[in-house]
């Protein structure tokens, strides 16, 4: 289904067939505008123009085009609907997807989306003032893009919470706006998001780990037997991608400076030349690697086995791996530290979901790492 | 689930006649009898009871009993719209449910009709809070709506025809996932409050309910609750309430 762009809020989900849905979004907008004013970018911005979702095509592609930031208007879009889908693991596999939330799961679904929900916001706010210090027109486009997408991100969750969630939805909807990020009376959900994005180089950091564990997170939630949730998340990592992009390419023309200047001046001490001396930039990376690894959970997690039994929250790439997909006989390794040595550890797959999560999610980082 | 339909002003009357004679007719005496005891059974039965009060219906007096011997009431906040929009007149009908819901107490909500442990409903739900039993005394004879209702502690919660679909399915299904042993145990708790009396002795002993619970198969079985606890698999149920 194309974007309607003739509606006050551009969707492909038929807002304007359904009361319900329209009523609880237009009376959320105004609060989102507000929060935008207040929370979002403080450099005033005209003259940057930004790429929008203007259509999403079979496989789920997005069309992107490209209008001056006061023009941008965040809507809600999520990628082609598959009828023949079926749940790819957990107890139930096999079995036609949801296409409404199963009263048995309700408090947990909302709970994954409002964590996630959470996250999206929280960066713009840790980001706010980026602005002012941008190295280059280039960084500036690509920090408002990214801004205006976790901005779209958030419409994603909150179309869910209104849309399937009801009045209790709302109500999650309505605190995504209230905490903050960095605040001491309603700090936002995770660790990670409430830590400050002082400078460039902690953004390149913040984009290259943190966006990357938005990564594997969505990439969980797109496995989802609730389809409105996995189409929606689906859509997102299209556009998570070019948040990666901006953090790799930043941290490379960092250390390039970096090697540059050492090399020219026969010295690591680049700090007086103008370069940041890779002692730093290893310390930004430790920062931002570890908070980034904490957004996993406990390597052994109950919750975790719960989600993927119930069929909520599925494994990275979950339809690619080649077992049986329920993994009530499987175990695996962890680590765990025992006498003040770390070894492994065998414990029942179930339970070490996150564990796998996270370990994808390390050798993708070791990958960049090598570069 | 409990339903109501009819004119809340007949129900009223039905209720005056009962009062009227139940002192010199039998069979108006029996009757009154058979309410109650079929008011009784509903408090010893082992079912979740959820009353949805919708326009149209006629929970007023003796037959708002019924609501209140539920575990939970859901009220419907307002008329009730067209659920499809495609035209923004609103077709004015003369149909009945153009009007709200309406509850309307009585002195029938205040011990005409007790339960095992010798009080009312009501007098039970606000159980050693004298004053939440005290305002809805004070509104006897009024039409109460949904809002109101639920400030008085009357309903557990009212809402609007747009949400009043989704939330009264999503509130079964999820009651309906869980352990049925622990809801049997968990209604029978919360619906005898208060004094014990030989006839709640017999048919509400809390303290034998906890022990039947843990001795299920649903919960200690092989496939029960506390053996799939920590296991990350979820407790097969035998779905039947016993
Ligand atoms: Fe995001
Ligand atoms: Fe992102």
């Amino acid at each position: 289904m194309s974007i309607d762009y003739t509606e006050k809020i551009p969707n492909n989900v038929d807002l304007a067939g359904d009361r319900k849905l329209r009523r609880a979004l237009e009376s959320w907008r105004p609060n989102f505008l507000n929060w935008w004013k207040t929370m979002g970018p403080a450099l005033p911005c005209a003259d940057v123009y930004l790429r929008t979702a203007v259509d999403v095509g079979k496989e789920g592609w997005a069309h992107f085009d490209h209008v001056p930031m006061e023009e941008y208007r965040w809507g809600v879009f999520l990628a082609e609907r598959n009828h023949d889908r079926r749940i790819a693991f957990g107890e139930q596999k096999g079995e036609p997807v949801w296409q409404r939330v199963p009263g048995e799961y309700r408090a947990e679904l909302q709970r994954l989306i409002v964590v996630q929900g959470d996250t999206e916001p929280a960066s713009v706010e840790q980001q706010r003032r980026l602005g002012e210090t941008a190295p280059s027109l280039y960084d500036l486009r690509n920090l408002f893009q990214v801004n205006v997408e976790e901005g779209r991100h958030l419409w994603a969750m909150v179309y869910l919470l209104h849309a399937y969630f009801g009045r209790n939805g709302r109500e999650e909807a309505e605190a995504l706006l209230r905490r903050n990020s960095g605040d001491l009376d309603s700090p936002r959900i995770l660790g990670a998001f409430n830590e400050e994005t002082p400078d460039w180089l902690s953004f390149y950091m913040f984009t290259y780990f943190t966006d990357r564990d938005g990564k594997y997170q969505l990439g969980t939630l797109e496995e989802s037997a609730f389809d409105p949730l996995s189409r929606t998340c689906e859509f997102m990592l299209k556009e998570e991608a070019h948040h990666m992009f901006v953090g790799t390419t930043g941290i490379d023309r960092v250390v390039a400076r970096t090697a540059q200047l050492i090399r020219e001046h026969d010295t690591d001490q680049v700090a007086a030349y103008g370069g940041i001396p890779l002692d730093v930039i290893q310390r930004y990376l430790n920062f931002h690697y570890s908070v980034s690894l904490d957004l996993f959970g406990s390597e052994q997690s109950t919750n975790a086995a719960r989600y993927f039994t119930a069929g909520l929250k599925g494994r990275w790439q979950e339809e690619r791996r080649r077992d049986d997909h329920v993994l009530m006989e499987d175990s695996a390794m962890v680590d765990v530290v025992r006498d003040g040595a770390v070894t492994t550890h065998e414990v029942p797959a179930l339970l070490a979901l996150n564990h796998d999560l996270r370990s994808e999610y390390i050798s993708d980082c070791q990958s960049g790492l090598k570069r | 689930m409990i339903r109501t339909r009819g004119d809340v002003e007949d129900a009223l009357a039905f209720e005056r006649v009962i009062e009227q004679y139940s002192g010199a007719d039998w069979l108006v005496n029996e009757i009154r009898h058979y309410f109650k005891r079929t008011l009784k059974r509903l408090d010893v039965t082992s079912r979740s009871l959820i009353a949805l009060i919708e326009p149209g219906s006629c929970f007023a007096g003796a037959l708002l009993e019924l609501a209140l011997a539920c575990d939970r009431q859901y009220m419907l906040d307002g008329p009730r719209e067209s659920t499809s929009d495609n035209s923004d007149n609103s077709d004015s009908s003369d149909n009945e449910e153009d009007e709200p819901a309406q509850i309307v107490l009585s002195a029938s909500n205040f011990g005409t009709f007790p339960m095992a442990n010798g009080l009312s409903r009501l007098g039970s739900r606000f159980h050693g809070d004298d004053d939440s039993l005290a305002k809805p005394r004070s509104e006897i004879g009024r039409r109460i709506e949904a809002r109101e209702a639920l400030e008085l502690g009357l309903v557990t919660d009212a809402l609007d025809d747009i949400d009043w679909d989704d939330e009264t399915r999503i509130t079964l299904e999820e009651r309906a996932s869980l352990s049925p042993d622990a809801l049997t145990g968990m209604e029978a708790n919360l619906r005898f409050v208060g004094p014990e009396t030989m006839e709640s002795r017999i048919f509400a002993r809390l303290s034998a309910w906890q022990n039947w619970i843990f001795v299920r198969a649903n919960a200690s079985g092989p496939e029960g609750a506390l053996r799939r606890y920590g296991t990350g698999r979820r407790a097969d149920f035998d779905r039947d309430r016993v």
